[in-house]
């Protein structure tokens, strides 16, 4: 497992083999590896899974720090799953939303990171610790609670989120241009939902559907689990 | 009235005579007498985090300038899922140039990337009139580790030509992220650069070990190549000792003889205990000391000495004024402790040996050290001395000790103008402390320390027999939990005078049989709490550059012998 052969080929006297080269540096480099690169296409397996399809581009700016920065739309409707929120909606004091179904819409992404290994301005591989904003739009079908009637459903309710997370991760090298990487996130996110109504009692005792037209407002812990991948360029 | 005057002219003469005393005094408080260390300080400078150095290699002094050479590190994070797995590799060399005062004048970086592929980096050298950045490379295809040389401009720092492909070895699937094979040392006139490969120069598993010690032979390959780049001679395979050998050290000469010590261990008899006498029996068990000497035109010469001899550490210098190479080790005990200092000398030229020479430090010699008591100021306390054996209390009494307790470091080997020795031992040893935590639950977890103590600092005088003359003492203790680092302590020489440094203290050590003292050095103006490392890096004989780094700064001191 170990060692040079014994005493078989033991060479005594100079080889030509041996002499220094300078010919031929990139035949001995050439190890499957590729070189160092400083650019990233990522494809986030976790957002396809929530419908949320496209790609983000990053690069370090400034020493270890670097951006990502990402547009995805939504063709289909629900597809998987959707993001974790730790409470569903449940905020306010008379109303509480349920998801039912999501479709359409679009999403941006912006995520500055700080890389604590890796090479400075190379992206072949790293560990960081980063922020992400993501801003989504969709439309949804939700179910609206109110704290007087029971469930009110609605359909193509217009919405939007907006989510602030506390992240970790890292991506190493997969081959010579190709990387793989998991992140992890945590952090908050708020919901508005546009014109929604729900139901209530009047003043008989009487259920009435209530209108309301401005925007609904809901807070939601998130947490987020996503695997990566990327191509060097 | 006259006796009035007589008293007064007693009192002048009395205040003269003090007068006359107190700025001899006063100056010699305030100047650092003959035989002193120098100390130069310079001003902490800031460093950018991206430029910060993880340790620092070699360091050179052309013309009234010094260049201290670190590398930078930086760390792959593999994951896997919810772990993260970092490895540490070496990258680009930083190249800091120096005044004579220690202060910061300029900062080069080589970087450590060949063509867009990431090399690590390994040491500079100095080969011929330029200087020679050396990295290493494992291609994980080829399966092989390779060796690679820059040259470099000494005055402008920068590349010249392409980088080289100076030497090879084969690596295994499990070695894809294996430190240096290779081993580079460069002979004393800057001409000649001598590589190695051998595996003891990485650690190896348990299961290696046993595997290379159940091999017939050991082998390594070698690599003489002069300021040119042309090969002089190579070797690829070339035996020395059983599979079980230890490299010790490696020295080429200014003509190109290459030297190589290793250690070879006892091997038990295999199957049933034979009936061979008793010597056959030795034979086939012994530990000894294996040398080769190879001409630059290929030949070899296989010697060997200390049979039988067990040791804790052994060491080898070339003289350049007699071309004789000195090794010298210390002689096992078994019992904790170094007995004796085993010395051989071999001209490297003609291979001739000199007469072995085996000094056991007896009773008398460590009954007086044991005597010895640290300096009235010293914070050092003296070390407890060994606890008996309780088995053998009963025993018949085993008299006084002919071992010094703890001593099983060698340090460096240097040689007088006589061409006797001086050569530097240490006190070490390790504990290890267990410590127990409750969580809320009452669950206890353990988990161990291992402390590693640097002892005191023993110098030994050793005449051409390998007799010893004399000894030097100074008490010492530092601990660590960070790992060992093999010694705390540097030495420099020259005329006749003996100087050891610590990060802390230093001082001239007087081979006189008694303690001599060192003193601490200027108080460092770096903030000592951030301090990450301290680290002494040879120049030469008579001078060495200290530099401590904090998060965000570097100090170098210059230390140097003065010479009167």
């Amino acid at each position: 497992m170990l060692l040079l052969p014994l005493f078989m080929n033991a060479q005594t006297r100079k080889n030509s083999s041996d002499e220094p080269d300078d010919n031929q540096i990139e035949k001995y480099l050439k190890d499957g590896r590729g070189v160092s690169r400083k650019n990233l296409i990522r494809f986030r397996l976790g957002s396809a899974a929530a419908g949320y399809f496209g790609l983000s581009y990053e690069r370090k700016v400034v020493g270890n720090i670097g951006v990502e920065a990402g547009f995805y739309v939504r063709p289909f409707s629900y597809f998987l799953f959707e993001e974790m929120r730790l409470n569903d909606g449940i905020t306010g004091k008379k109303l509480s939303i349920d998801l039912q179904s999501v479709h359409g819409g679009m999403g941006l992404l912006l995520h500055p990171k700080y890389y604590f290994s890796g090479k400075q301005k190379r992206m072949n591989s790293g560990y960081f610790m980063g922020l992400r904003g993501t801003y989504r739009t969709f439309n949804a079908d939700v179910s609206v609670y109110s704290n007087q009637i029971g469930e009110f459903p609605q359909k193509d309710v217009k919405a939007s989120s907006t989510a602030i997370l506390f992240t970790c991760g890292s991506h190493q090298r997969l081959g010579s241009r190709m990387v793989w990487g998991i992140e992890w996130g945590m952090g908050v996110g708020w919901d508005a939902y546009k014109k929604l109504d729900y139901g209530t009692m009047d003043a008989n005792n009487k259920p009435v559907i209530q209108h309301t037209n401005g925007v609904s407002k809901f807070t939601s812990g998130y947490i987020m689990v996503d695997l990566l991948f990327g191509f060097l360029f | 009235m006259v006796f009035y005057f007589n008293r007064m002219r007693k009192i002048i003469l009395i205040l003269l005579l003090v007068l006359s005393v107190v700025p001899s005094v006063w100056a010699q408080k305030r100047s650092k007498g003959p035989g002193s260390i120098n100390e130069v300080q310079g001003q902490a400078f800031k460093t950018k985090r991206n430029d910060r150095v993880a340790d620092f290699t070699n360091a050179y002094k052309i013309d009234d300038e010094y260049y201290a050479i670190g590398r930078k590190a930086h760390v792959e994070v593999t994951s896997l899922i919810w772990l993260f797995i970092g490895h540490e590799y070496k990258s680009d060399f930083v190249i800091y140039r120096l005044d004579t005062k220690m202060n910061y004048r300029e900062m080069t970086i080589i970087p450590a990337d060949f063509f867009g592929h990431d090399v690590q980096s390994l040491s500079m050298v100095k080969l011929g009139n330029r200087l020679c950045a050396l990295f290493y490379f494992n291609n994980k295809k080829q399966m092989r580790q390779y060796l690679f040389a820059q040259m470099i401009d000494i005055n402008s720092l920068k590349l010249e030509g392409r980088p080289y492909k100076i030497a090879e070895s084969p690596i295994t699937k499990r070695d894809k992220n294996i430190s240096c094979i290779f081993n580079v040392q460069v002979s004393d006139d800057h001409s000649k650069m001598f590589v190695i490969t051998d595996r003891s120069n990485v650690s190896v598993s348990r299961r290696e070990r046993k595997a290379a010690a159940s091999q017939k032979g050991h082998t390594f390959s070698y690599w003489l190549i002069n300021g040119e780049m042309d090969l002089i001679n190579s070797g690829k395979n070339v035996k020395m000792g059983k599979g079980n050998t230890l490299l010790v050290g490696q020295v080429s000469d200014n003509a190109g003889n290459m030297c190589l010590l290793g250690y070879e261990a006892a091997t038990a008899a295999k199957g049933k205990k034979s009936k061979k006498n008793d010597d056959e029996q030795n034979a086939h068990s012994e530990s000894k000391l294996v040398m080769k000497i190879i001409k630059p035109s290929g030949e070899q010469t296989d010697m060997e000495f200390g049979k039988g001899e067990k040791f804790y550490s052994a060491s080898m210098k070339l003289n350049p004024n007699t071309g004789n190479v000195a090794v010298v080790a210390l002689i096992a005990s078994g019992k904790g402790g170094a007995k004796g200092i085993f010395s051989q000398q071999v001209n490297l030229a003609s291979g001739e040996m000199g007469d072995e020479s085996t000094q056991l430090f007896g009773v008398d010699m460590v009954s007086e050290m044991s005597k010895l008591k640290p300096p009235a100021n010293s914070k050092v306390k003296k070390e407890k001395p060994a606890k008996k054996n309780r088995k053998s209390k009963g025993s018949e009494n085993a008299g006084p000790a002919d071992y010094i307790y703890n001593l099983v470091r060698l340090g460096s080997i240097h040689y007088t103008d006589s061409n006797e020795m001086i050569i530097t031992t240490q006190k070490y040893y390790t504990y290890t402390v267990t410590y127990t935590t409750y969580d809320s639950k009452g669950h206890a977890s353990t988990h161990t320390v291992t402390y590693h103590v640097y002892g005191d600092i023993i110098s030994f005088k050793l005449n051409e027999l390998g007799e010893i003359e004399n000894f030097g003492y100074v008490f010492h203790r530092a601990e660590t939990a960070a790992g060992d680092i093999i010694r705390d302590y540097s030495s420099l020489y020259k005329n006749g005078k003996l100087y050891v440094m610590t990060t802390s203290s230093g001082g001239m050590i007087s081979l006189d049989n008694k303690v001599s003292a060192i003193q601490p050095f200027k108080e460092r103006d770096i903030n000592q709490r951030k301090v990450m490392y301290s680290q002494f890096i040879y120049v030469s004989e008579t001078e060495m550059l200290n530099v401590v780094a904090s998060r965000k700064k570097l100090l170098f001191s210059r230390y140097s012998v003065r010479l009167d």
